[in-house]
């Protein structure tokens, strides 16, 4: 509703400005320029990074320092400190970081993206910015329309820079213009209600161009040319931290609980800030003032001292914040608590991983898993056994002879209400991934479809064989009873092989092991299919029992393939490039029987 | 001679396909010296290993990282001579 007459109130509003004074649209032209510049250049350096930001971000947080230091330093390469918390977003929502790592992240890019008002401050405002707007804007497009990925990425990143400084170059000149004819600083109110007015301002400015960095060049160049005076631009500075925050929130009404507790966490420890820098204004500004002289700017260059000023309450605002992160992510584990999932819902796949490839991937990954920890229950259950008998280093024949009567469980209820629903949703998040992906990237992901493939096949294939190994285990023929348990054995054995691979967390053992254990596989297969003809010549089994064992035998043979085709992909290297090169090593079929030939020779 | 190195890491970096393929066969040749590593290691643990049944799941690991060794060897051969080929073309 709020939306439907907003937008219409913005268009009239500027429709009557720019109707009312060219100056206005010459300032607005440079904002709208300003934001397309910023696009471009979020473009680009999601192109250009190619993941390493999401694989920095992944191995930097595990301590709140590097946390900090990560979300300065990025934001102040991107110039945006919105990407740097959208890419936080998604990957808290992907269960890679911690609450507490977000926040810090979070935190650091609010202190990294202020300096963009010293870029502009100390050198935009002094020098012709549409000089070196116009080249770079040439090369840039010139850049865009090549074939080559990272010739691509680089375009947009150096048009995206040429665009940002046509755009601040705009908004200087139709400010110095506004100033012969509109003077804004005679709307200036008295009084802590002028600092709140500005406050207001400020943050809706913000939350509008959903750009701290847009509106903090917007005040600076109309404190330049002295349209706001320097109290009031102070005001709209602390103003811009607040609606900073609508970029988060918005990003976390798509993502999960994770999501929102970290946006909650951007927006109170903005408002907190605010607050604080409205408290101590007078004090703040003595002190930037007395910081001034150090740093060599002049009393009466306003605009490097609002820039101080910037980073001075951002920082004031982490010391003050840092000690209390702890109670914080209680605070916000108690105000959003995580629902009760039920095995069938997706836990880690959002619409705040879409945009960013590797923590899609990891998302996906995480979930497959979780497919797989379900199925294995499933499969265990299936075969008559426990849990801990298979994942352990018991005996495991031993374990089938204690286990003659299986329990049947509901595989077949679980698989269609559980399995199917999971594994389509996961299905249907891989299906949104879109642009961006490289060619490793798009392999990697379909090997985890394919995975989740697998996982399904091998509950279908447990379900099949559940039926006959019901009847057979528990028969008094000697004979039957143990083919039945040597189907049985053999898939257990897999699955005791899959759990120490995934807990050694070694990719080349992991290659070496599965591609050892479906060796093993293929000579089992050779020794049944021997021992089959004999209890056929010997007449221990009727023709309609052979059919029965040659299919169930192959129920088994399936069953374990895949979860040995499964676990390659999910207990392998996790970086994709890696991954596609294990995937180019491991054997096929056919060598996979031409090693065990060769050793039954 | 160093003009010569300068064009062929200017081309290498312009051409994506190219640089697909050295980032593959780097990859592959880095997996492959860690399977050699691997199987040194699991060639001293054999030795080592006393228990005969015990040396038979070792000795079929060292078999799959011979044949994995020689697949992944065959690919690095391939994508070297298809570099030459288009390098000539």
């Amino acid at each position: 509703m709020l939306q439907r007459i907003l937008l219409p109130a913005i268009f009239l509003f500027l429709a009557y400005g720019f109707w009312l004074s060219p100056n206005f649209k010459r300032v607005a032209a440079g904002v709208a320029i300003f934001l397309f510049g910023m696009l471009w250049l979020e473009r680009g350096f999601k192109a250009f990074t190619g993941g390493t930001l999401e694989r920095i971000l992944a191995h930097t947080t595990d301590r709140l320092w590097k946390s900090l230091g990560f979300g300065a330093i990025s934001a102040t390469v991107m110039q945006s400190s919105s990407l740097v918390s959208l890419i936080t977003i998604s990957f808290l929502s992907a269960g890679l970081i911690s609450l507490a790592s977000g926040i810090g992240i979070v935190f650091g890019a609010n202190l990294g993206t202020t300096t963009g008002a010293w870029l502009v401050a100390g050198f935009g405002l002094k020098i012709k910015l549409s000089a070196y707007a116009m080249p770079m804007l040439v090369f840039g497009i010139i850049l865009v329309f090549q074939r080559s990925h990272s010739m691509r990425a680089l375009g947009y990143v150096l048009a995206g820079l040429g665009l940002l400084f046509l755009g601040t170059h705009h908004m200087k000149e139709g400010f110095e213009a506004f100033r012969d004819s509109i003077d804004l600083s005679a709307f200036t109110v008295p009084g802590v209600a002028g600092v709140a007015v500005f406050v207001v301002i400020g943050a809706l400015a913000t939350a509008v161009t959903q750009s701290s960095h847009a509106t903090l060049i917007l005040i600076l160049t109309a404190l330049a040319s002295e349209q706001v005076s320097y109290h009031d631009a102070l005001a709209l500075a602390i103003g811009t931290n607040i609606g900073t925050t609508v970029t988060a929130l918005l990003g976390s009404l798509s993502s999960n609980v994770d999501g929102r507790r970290l946006a909650a966490a951007h927006l109170l420890f903005n408002v907190a800030t605010a607050v604080l820098a409205v408290a101590f204004l007078r004090q703040l500004i003595v002190a930037v003032s007395w910081l001034s002289h150090p740093l060599g700017i002049s009393p009466d260059d306003f605009t490097l001292q609002l820039a101080a000023f910037h980073s001075l309450f951002n920082l004031i605002g982490i010391l003050v914040m840092l000690p209390a992160i702890p109670g914080l992510v209680r605070l916000l584990e108690w105000l959003f608590p995580s629902p009760l999932l039920s095995y069938k819902q997706p836990k880690y796949l959002n619409r705040a991983s879409v945009d960013h490839p590797d923590a899609a991937i990891e998302a996906v990954r995480k979930e497959t898993l979780r497919l797989y920890s379900h199925a294995l229950t499933m499969i265990v259950s299936g075969l008559g056994l426990r849990k801990s008998e298979v994942l352990s280093t018991c005996d495991l024949e031993a374990a089938l002879e204690s286990s003659s009567r299986l329990i049947q469980p509901d595989i077949d209820g679980s698989y269609e209400s559980n399995t199917k629903a999971l594994y389509g949703a996961i299905v249907e998040f891989i299906s949104l991934q879109r642009d961006g992906l490289s060619g490793d990237q798009i392999e990697e992901i379909h090997a985890l479809r394919t995975a989740g493939q697998d996982v399904v096949e091998s509950v279908k294939g447990v379900k099949h064989l559940q039926k006959n190994l019901c009847t057979h285990i528990a028969s008094p023929d000697a004979t039957l009873r143990s083919a039945y348990d040597g189907i049985r054995l053999r898939v257990a054995r897999v699955l005791r092989e899959l759990d120490r691979v995934r807990a050694a967390e070694d990719p080349t053992a992991t290659l070496v092991t599965l591609d050892r254990v479906r060796v093993t596989l293929a000579e089992d297969d050779i020794l049944a299919n021997g021992m089959l003809d004999r209890l056929i010549r010997g007449g221990h089994i009727d023709a309609a029992l052979a059919t029965s064992l040659i299919n169930d035998n192959s129920y088994a043979h399936d069953v374990c393939t895949s979860l040995i085709k499964m676990g390659q992909t999910l207990f392998g290297a996790h970086d994709v490039t890696r991954s596609s090169a294990e995937r180019s090593v491991m054997l096929d079929d056919t060598e996979i029987r031409e090693v065990a030939e060769a050793r039954s020779d | 001679m160093k003009t010569k190195k300068l064009l062929k890491k200017v081309r290498e970096y312009l051409d994506s396909d190219r640089r697909e393929q050295i980032k593959r066969s780097k990859s592959i040749g880095k997996v492959l010296k860690e399977l050699k590593e691997y199987e040194r290691a699991l060639k001293d643990e054999l030795h080592a290993e006393e228990n005969e049944k015990d040396c038979e799941p070792i000795q079929k690991e060292i078999d799959v990282i011979r044949a994995q060794r020689k697949k992944g060897l065959a690919i690095l051969k391939e994508i070297k001579r298809t570099s030459k080929e288009n390098s000539a073309g």
